[in-house]
């Protein structure tokens, strides 16, 4: 099972990571880099918040383009132009297809934004060197590692999604699109409700859409959880019980929608 | 070695669109070591039957066993060796990667792997292109790719939905000796094809299916001794006689009267 599992993890990180968008990814990663470098000196006293901001910013963008360009684009062959039956033409089970491509797209992923990471964090080092007394206080690059890592289970959730979302739809294209929706009203998530809650206080809100309220932050993906960005260019340290909710909160949803995807992809039919 | 039972199955793509039957209570039985052609015209629902097979579709009603064990189960895919109608792969992987894959996910051992994949690409003369991604592949260089993928773990039973299409002659007979030998030794194949004279020529059995129902079931040999005997003059059905006529083959012959009935 495992290596079936191995097997599959391994052709779609292949298939993946040939890919040309890869390319333009890490084309955009290089001028990132030199954009954290010359860019934040542009702004003097906030130099480090803007060097911080734009690292930060960026490995979130580039982990997105891999996630709806290319892990989409592979997903999406799958379904239409069924690549998948050279998979389930062997002795897949349908949850062992779901968790190999989960697990080569996540491989992706990580091997992505670790190259990425390492880029820009060369950058904000090189400019916390030359520009030291502009940066935050308390700044700490074990933060800064830890809202990467925030970053990387964040997209986690996401490649979940996309193959949550195959599972209910005929069509790639589709799934793509449902993510998508899912990712803008999942990281504006926490905004939107601030707003309701505090206008409770002005107009009076009745308690049951309070209550829907708080229902609908737990099933979306309330992506806006795992944003650090702010603390950490602001030096604000980071609570530890945020980080530990949002990463609890991460793993259970992941682990929610692929044991659902399995449920679904058991009964699909790819004709 | 397969039997189907019973099988039908109906399409419905969406909840407004009206159902199309594909299959009609299918019953076949196909035996150890035997070359088994599945012929039928275009929409007949070859295809829809070898799919239900490999489980990517599930029968609407009826069963279908592989050596006794029901296709719903990733078991039975163990025996078997596919190739899809329209053979389409991960564009950016080379042959290798691809028969490398299949191999490993069949659970071949990684020194027997090699062999046989270096071993099956000379034999489809893909070995100058081993290294070259899928993507820049014509047609019938997929075709040939499907095939070694299909064979890589030396399967039992090989299933093949129309091996010929887009094959050039030389291919063509490439792939008919390929046949030939796995029934030498022992293997099951089952195929489906519209090139009725390699069907003649490499099956033992043949079954006819049109509009979802099996029409015809015999063994090749009876087919060509009946048809050669009887010189009937069975001509094409009317609308396309025009003055177009020549020799027809025995499954020919048979094959237009199956259909035309
Ligand atoms: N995905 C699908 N959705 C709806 N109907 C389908 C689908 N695939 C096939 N059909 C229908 O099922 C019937 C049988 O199709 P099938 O593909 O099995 O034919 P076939 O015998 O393989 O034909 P061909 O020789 O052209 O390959 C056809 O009437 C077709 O319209
Ligand atoms: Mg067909």
């Amino acid at each position: 099972m495992l290596y079936r599992i191995l097997s599959l993890q391994n052709i779609t990180f292949k298939e993946g990571i040939k890919d040309k968008s890869i390319l333009a990814i890490f084309f955009i990663a290089i001028l990132t880099f030199i954009a954290i470098i010359i860019f934040p000196n542009l702004f003097a006293r906030d130099i480090g918040k803007v060097c911080i901001d734009v690292a930060l910013s960026s490995i979130t963008l580039l982990g997105l383009i891999l996630i709806f360009f290319t892990c989409s684009s592979i997903l999406s062959k799958d379904v239409d132009k069924k690549t998948i039956y050279i998979v389930l033409a062997r002795p897949f089970s349908r949850a062992e297809y779901i968790i190999g491509k989960y697990l080569g797209f996540l491989s992706l992923e990580v091997f992505v934004i670790t190259i990425i990471s390492v880029l820009s964090t060369v950058g904000v080092f090189i400019c916390y060197h030359y520009n030291i007394h502009y940066f935050p206080k308390h700044f700490s690059f074990y933060e800064y590692l830890l809202a990467i890592l925030m970053i990387i289970e964040m997209l986690a959730i996401l490649i979940a999604l996309l193959l949550f979302f195959s599972s209910l739809t005929t069509q790639g294209f589709t799934a793509t699109i449902l993510t998508l929706a899912s990712y803008i009203i999942g990281s504006s998530l926490n905004d939107v409700l601030d707003t309701i809650s505090n206008s409770s206080d002005s107009i009076k809100i009745n308690k049951g859409i309070i209550y829907v309220i708080n229902l609908v932050k737990y099933i979306f993906p309330n992506l806006s959880l795992f944003d650090f960005k702010l603390e950490v260019a602001h030096g604000v340290k980071i609570s530890s019980q945020n980080i530990t909710t949002a990463f609890l909160y991460g793993i259970i949803y992941i682990l929610l929608l692929i044991s659902l995807s399995c449920l679904l992809y058991k009964r699909k039919e790819f004709p | 070695m397969i039997q189907f039972k019973k099988v039908s199955k109906t399409y419905k793509y969406n909840f407004w669109d009206k159902k199309i039957t594909a299959l009609k209570e299918l019953t076949l039985t196909i035996e150890k070591g035997e070359v088994f052609g599945f012929l039928g015209p275009n929409g007949a629902g070859k295809s829809t039957a070898i799919k239900l097979l490999m489980d990517f579709i599930r029968p609407s009603s009826g069963m279908i066993l592989i050596d006794g064990i029901d296709s719903k189960e990733p078991q039975a895919r163990r025996l078997l060796g596919y190739l899809p109608e329209n053979p389409y792969f991960y564009d950016q992987l080379t042959p290798k990667d691809l028969l490398s894959f299949g191999a490993k996910a069949s659970g071949v051992k990684p020194k027997d792997a090699k062999k046989r994949i270096s071993y099956l690409l000379k034999k489809l003369e893909l070995e100058h292109v081993s290294k070259r991604r899928l993507r820049q592949f014509s047609k019938g260089m997929l075709q040939r790719v499907g095939l070694a993928l299909s064979l890589v773990h030396d399967p039992q039973v090989v299933v093949l939905d129309e091996p010929m299409s887009g094959l050039d002659p030389l291919g063509r007979t490439l792939v008919s000796k390929l046949i030939l030998e796995l029934k030498e030794r022992g293997k099951t194949v089952f195929f489906s094809s519209h090139i009725l004279s390699d069907i003649e020529r490499l099956c033992d059995r043949i079954a006819i299916i049109h509009k979802g129902e099996l029409r015809f079931l015999g063994y090749i040999k009876n087919v060509i001794s009946k048809y050669n005997e009887q010189e009937q003059d069975i001509s094409l059905p009317p609308k396309e006689t025009t003055s177009y006529k020549r020799i027809l083959s025995p499954v020919e012959k048979l094959f237009i009267e199956v259909i035309n009935q």
